[in-house]
């Protein structure tokens, strides 16, 4: 709770939230909200205003948004709602609700440089293109390091977790429109 | 080509390890419009600027800057989201002196220093800014009259309009006049900064895919017979997973996906087995040699020039 | 406006500008040029020459829906009706000159100046449309049936282009569905953050006559919020629910098309079911609200008459003095300080009209006294580039001409004195307010026990009243104060702060209006610049900082007198006299050096 309020107030978020007076162009242009109504951009700002921090962090739908920047562009408020969501979905994680596939990318990242590595078929098809092998990543001892510096393990505990209450369902509209 | 540009290569991880024909079909035309790379070493993944920027703000920012600061050149990426992250990470750090600081810390422990002013250039606006659509024409060998694409620039190459100033948010056309400048029609398409929906895939599949449809059906319906594109991720949402999509939504598509770098290759002469265009998953063959007829859509002698 | 045209005493002047304005309140000079329309006045509007002329140009009138000629009439009931050449477009082919009967068409007619002497000037120049295609989402310029709210007006005027038929653009037919977007490039900070205030009504009207003539067009209008205060218009918005216009709560992100025909869709969210909607539409309206009129930025030169944030004209006080230019004789009236809707804008012409004539009924009219006067033989612009007196005055009452001394008009002057304190060799003078007489004042206050002492400085139209009002209202506060009364913060020099501590002043205030409220416009603003490096210039003395404070203090707030008072007469007590004599002992060195240029006061010192 406090990491977000913190780190919102770093980026300078939550004074221009305020400013949101609710017209809704962002939930309108959404291309994740058209197809789940319990993803409403306008609905998080306004959590936000409110006040209603916990409520939303624990929101598992916030995971939805692919930032494709769309709310942050009609805004005509200014209000960087892509850039809010960001922080909140970083709060959420430390609740243990971030994505499986996002944190096993991560620990990928962290403890070996890269998200992916290339498999044996793919060397070989570079090799066959007349590519040079791809350039040595950054080295083991700079990686833990960096982890060390940046207390990674600890954090890596915090996505892993999950709470022991049940999660809440969003329940405004569930589910999918008719098609 | 009168100018000289060096630049550090950041083909990112996705384009690393799984997309090696964009990352050839890039280098050859680097190459040739006067582009000298070089390979960036010690580099680590951007990081994702959205799996990994969703999770921690603070490592998302150290890693970036981090990398920023090891290049001697500035860096020419080839991924919109590597551009994103770097874009964005040079952004906050140039607006918050208590991040510098904070961030600052974390690269003294590894000995390095906190990059300054903006060193990252995205490869397609490179072409169309220094490179420009009249001298790309120039280069032209082999115009590739006749065939109809649409463009998609994708989420982070013209947003946040604020950072990167490069065209318009809502319509952006400046791309699309170095595929003219090809040879090319252009094709209209409404909507056309809608999203691929590659980043919801982590969190929900099904969802994913649906947008993936909606942008390959809205694409198709404008009569286009190929898709051009700039970022590596929207690559694996429209190629890598179309068939995905054509089982989950029962519908047929066929809709080759290109890479900028790939269509300026063909333009520029090359062969198509030297760009590595079978590793396409939606098959590309039949569209390319409709383009260069039969025989050279098949070999890969020295091309020849087609009038 | 025909009866404007035939009043004996209104002269009307169309097609003409004015190039230059100059004097004062009573006594204007305005140079107008009266461009060639190319026909006399023996027009008798016949057309024969619309007949003939082999030009087509895009109607200004009709926003680009019509075409008219080269020559031609901006529309039918034009006043005066006598037609006009556009000479950008003509092709002087004469084909006009040949038909026209009573030969009216004349190539030779040349541009025309006139000065004219005027004793008051109005400025109603009213206001622009907002050009949406900036908004590339809603595809203004790009789709043929994305329109704006004038557009539409001209489209359903039974004198318009389609002789009053709902048609759209792209094919001619009758829409089925029209979608109002309100708020286009309004209330957004990346165009026009402010309300326009018209949008709302002109779209509800245009709703409702659509729902009444055409009762099978189904009409939605997407909103922020809707905006109908004051006279009859909630009952308006009444009217229009009734008359089945479908109101939906929610501001569009994009029009895109359907994919079908011509039809378009609109993306927003539909606040009131919570529910993103892909809304079907054949003629979507933009409502975009109102600009500055063309030609605002250079008249503003013109007039010297600024322009506020927005790019409208800055009147002396939107809620006090709303038809007033801070130039005296110069007034507005409409839309050109602001966007408004007809009764307000009518309302304003008739202010307008009466406070011009409150000019013009008198033979004399009584100025202020308290003007400035610059010496010319102390004014730096005769040997270099100076007039910073001039971009300091928010009256345009100092002109400075190259290579020449400033001349302050005292028939403009309003007596605020921010060029005397803004004059680097202090060549201006104010009259009953001479620094003699001012530093005579401090001398005075400051002759005994200075040390225990706080000179407040207070501006005549706010902080001293608020003093006044704390005395008024018996409220209690050491009585360590000593006041000096100016017209304007603006007024107080540098020099009155540091001749304060020469003196041996315990404490100086100086104070004046709030931001926003100063009564010459801009003098509290300039005060607050020049009075923001004295802290730390006296802290390079030796004066602790502390004793040193400016506050901005409203006539009502005697509270707040009372309390800075209270808190500046703690702070001597807590540094003490012995310290604060010190200091001042300290300082004084620096302080002679820093007056020397001011001869009576070294005499005076001597003493």
């Amino acid at each position: 709770m406090e990491n977000l309020k913190e780190s919102l107030i770093e980026f300078d978020l939550p004074k221009r939230a305020r400013a949101c007076y609710q017209c809704g162009a962002c939930t309108g242009g959404c291309p994740v909200g058209r197809f789940r109504w319990d993803f409403n951009p306008r609905r998080f700002i306004e959590m936000i205003v409110r006040g209603q921090l916990e409520e939303l962090i624990r929101k598992p739908t916030i995971w939805l948004c692919s930032h494709c920047l769309t709310c942050l562009e009609r805004c005509p408020q200014q209000i960087e709602v892509s850039e809010i969501i960001m922080h909140v979905k970083n709060a959420s994680a430390q609740r243990g609700y971030a994505p499986e596939n996002d944190v096993k990318m991560a620990d990928r990242i962290m403890s070996r440089g890269w998200s992916e590595e290339p498999i044996k078929r793919m060397l070989k098809k570079r090799n066959n293109l007349g590519l040079p092998e791809p350039a040595p990543g950054i080295g083991a001892e700079e990686l833990e390091a960096l982890a060390s510096s940046l207390d990674w393990a600890a954090k890596m505990e915090t996505f892993k977790r999950r709470e022991t209450e049940v999660r809440e369902a969003d329940s405004e509209t569930d589910g999918n429109p008719a098609e | 080509m009168t100018e000289n540009y060096e630049y550090c290569f950041f083909p990112g991880c996705l384009i690393r390890a799984r997309l090696p024909h964009i990352e050839k079909s890039a280098r050859l035309v680097l190459e040739r419009l006067g582009v000298e790379l070089s390979e960036l070493e010690g580099a680590s993944c951007c990081p994702n600027p959205i799996y990994f920027r969703d999770l921690d703000h603070e490592a998302w920012l150290t890693l970036a800057a981090r990398n920023l600061s090891l290049a001697e050149k500035p860096i020419m990426t080839l991924c919109s989201g590597c551009y994103s992250t770097f874009r964005d990470a040079e952004h906050a750090l140039e607006k918050s002196a208590k991040l510098r600081h904070k961030i600052g810390e974390h690269l003294d422990r590894l000995g390095r220093k906190i990059p300054s002013g903006s060193r990252v250039e995205h490869f397609a606006r490179f072409l169309f800014e220094k490179v420009g659509p009249a001298m790309l024409a120039e280069q032209v060998l082999r115009p590739l009259k006749g065939l109809k694409v649409v463009f998609h620039p994708g989420c982070h190459l013209v947003r946040p309009s604020r950072i990167h100033e490069f065209d318009d948010p809502d319509n952006p056309t400046k791309l699309e006049e170095l595929v003219w400048a090809l040879g090319a029609e252009v094709l209209e398409y409404p909507r056309k900064m809608l999203c691929c929906g590659f980043t919801v895939m982590g969190a929900d599949r099904d969802l994913s895919l649906r947008m993936g449809f909606e942008k390959l059906e809205i694409m198709k319906d404008s009569g286009a017979q190929a898709v051009v594109l700039v970022c590596p991720s929207c690559m694996v949402q429209l190629d890598r997973n179309q068939r995905l999509i054509e089982q989950e939504f029962d519908t047929e598509l066929s809709l080759p996906v290109f890479y900028l770098t790939e269509l300026i290759g063909l333009a520029l002469g090359e062969s198509p087995d030297d760009l590595g265009l079978g590793l396409h998953l939606v098959n590309v063959r039949p569209l390319v040699e409709e383009l260069l007829g039969a025989e050279e859509g098949r070999d890969s002698d020295v091309p020849r020039v087609r009038s | 406006m025909v009866d404007a045209a035939r009043h004996p005493k209104i002269e009307l002047m169309t097609y003409s500008e004015v190039k230059k304005c100059e004097g004062y309140v009573g006594n204007f000079r305005v140079t107008i040029e009266h461009k060639p329309r190319y026909v006399r006045d023996s027009c008798n509007a016949c057309r024969d020459c619309l007949d003939v002329c082999p030009i087509n140009v895009p109607n200004e009138f009709d926003f680009g829906l019509s075409y008219r000629h080269a020559i031609y009439q901006p529309f039918a009931q034009a006043v005066p009706s006598t037609f006009v050449v556009d000479s950008k477009s003509c092709i002087h082919c004469y084909k006009c000159v040949d038909v026209c009967n009573p030969q009216s068409v004349d190539f030779s007619q040349p541009v025309r100046e006139e000065v004219v002497e005027v004793g008051g000037i109005i400025l109603s120049t009213g206001f622009d449309v907002f050009d949406p295609s900036a908004l590339s989402e809603y595809g203004y310029g790009r789709y043929d049936d994305v329109i704006t709210g004038m557009d539409l007006e001209r489209l359903l005027d039974p004198g318009g282009p389609t002789k009053g038929s709902l048609t759209r653009p792209s094919d001619f037919k009758r829409p089925d569905r029209v979608s109002f977007i309100q708020c286009a490039g309004s209330r957004d900070r990346n165009y026009n953050a402010y309300c326009s205030g018209y949008c709302c009504m002109a779209s509800l009207k245009t709703a409702i006559h659509i729902r009444e003539k055409y009762p099978d067009v189904e009409v939605a209008i997407f909103y922020m919020d809707i905006r109908t205060p004051y006279k009859g218009y909630e009952e308006f918005f009444t009217r229009a629910r009734k008359a089945g216009v479908i109101f939906i709560q929610g501001k569009p992100s994009e029009v895109a098309p359907s994919g079908q025909g011509e039809n378009l869709l609109v993306y927003a969210e539909d606040r009131d079911q919570g529910r993103p909607v892909e809304w079907q539409t054949d003629l979507v309206v933009l409502a975009t609200g109102a600009v500055p009129s063309a030609g605002t930025h250079e008249l503003s030169s013109i007039m010297s008459a600024s322009l506020d944030e927005t790019g409208f004209f800055r009147e002396y006080h939107p809620k006090l003095r709303p038809v007033d230019a801070p130039t005296e004789g110069m007034f507005f009236a409409g839309a050109s300080c602001g966007s408004k809707d007809i009764p307000y804008s009518v309302a304003q012409g008739s202010a307008a009209a009466a406070r011009a004539s409150r000019v013009l009924m008198k033979d004399r009219l009584l100025i202020e006294p308290i003007v400035a006067r610059a010496d010319a033989a102390l004014c730096r612009n005769i040997e270099k580039k100076c007039g910073i007196c001039a971009t300091r005055c928010p009256f345009g009452a100092i002109s400075v001409q190259a290579g020449e001394a400033a001349v302050i008009h005292s028939a403009k002057c309003m007596g605020c004195g921010t060029c005397v304190a803004e004059c680097p060799t202090g060549a201006i003078t104010q009259a009953h307010f001479h620094d003699l007489q001012i530093h005579a004042q401090i001398q005075s206050h400051l002759q005994r026990s200075p040390e225990d002492k706080i000179l407040s400085f207070m501006c005549w139209w706010c902080s001293y009243p608020g003093a006044d009002n704390a005395g008024v209202n018996h409220l209690q506060y050491p009585a360590s104060s000593r006041g000096i009364r100016v017209m304007c913060a603006g007024r107080i020099k540098r020099d009155f702060v540091l001749e304060a501590f020469r003196r041996g002043a315990g404490m100086v205030l100086v104070s004046g209006c709030h931001p926003q409220d100063c009564h010459y416009l801009t003098g509290q603003h300039y005060a607050e610049k020049r009075m923001s490096a004295m802290p730390r210039r006296l802290e390079k003395m030796g004066i602790s900082p502390e004793r040193f404070r400016v506050e901005w203090i409203s006539a009502a707030e005697g509270a707040k007198y009372a309390r800075v008072i209270t808190e500046m007469h703690q702070t001597l007590e807590d540094l003490g006299r012995d310290r604060i004599r010190k200091e001042n002992e300290a300082a004084l060195p620096e302080l002679d050096k820093r007056l020397a240029h001011i001869p009576y006061l070294i005499i005076s010192h001597l003493e």
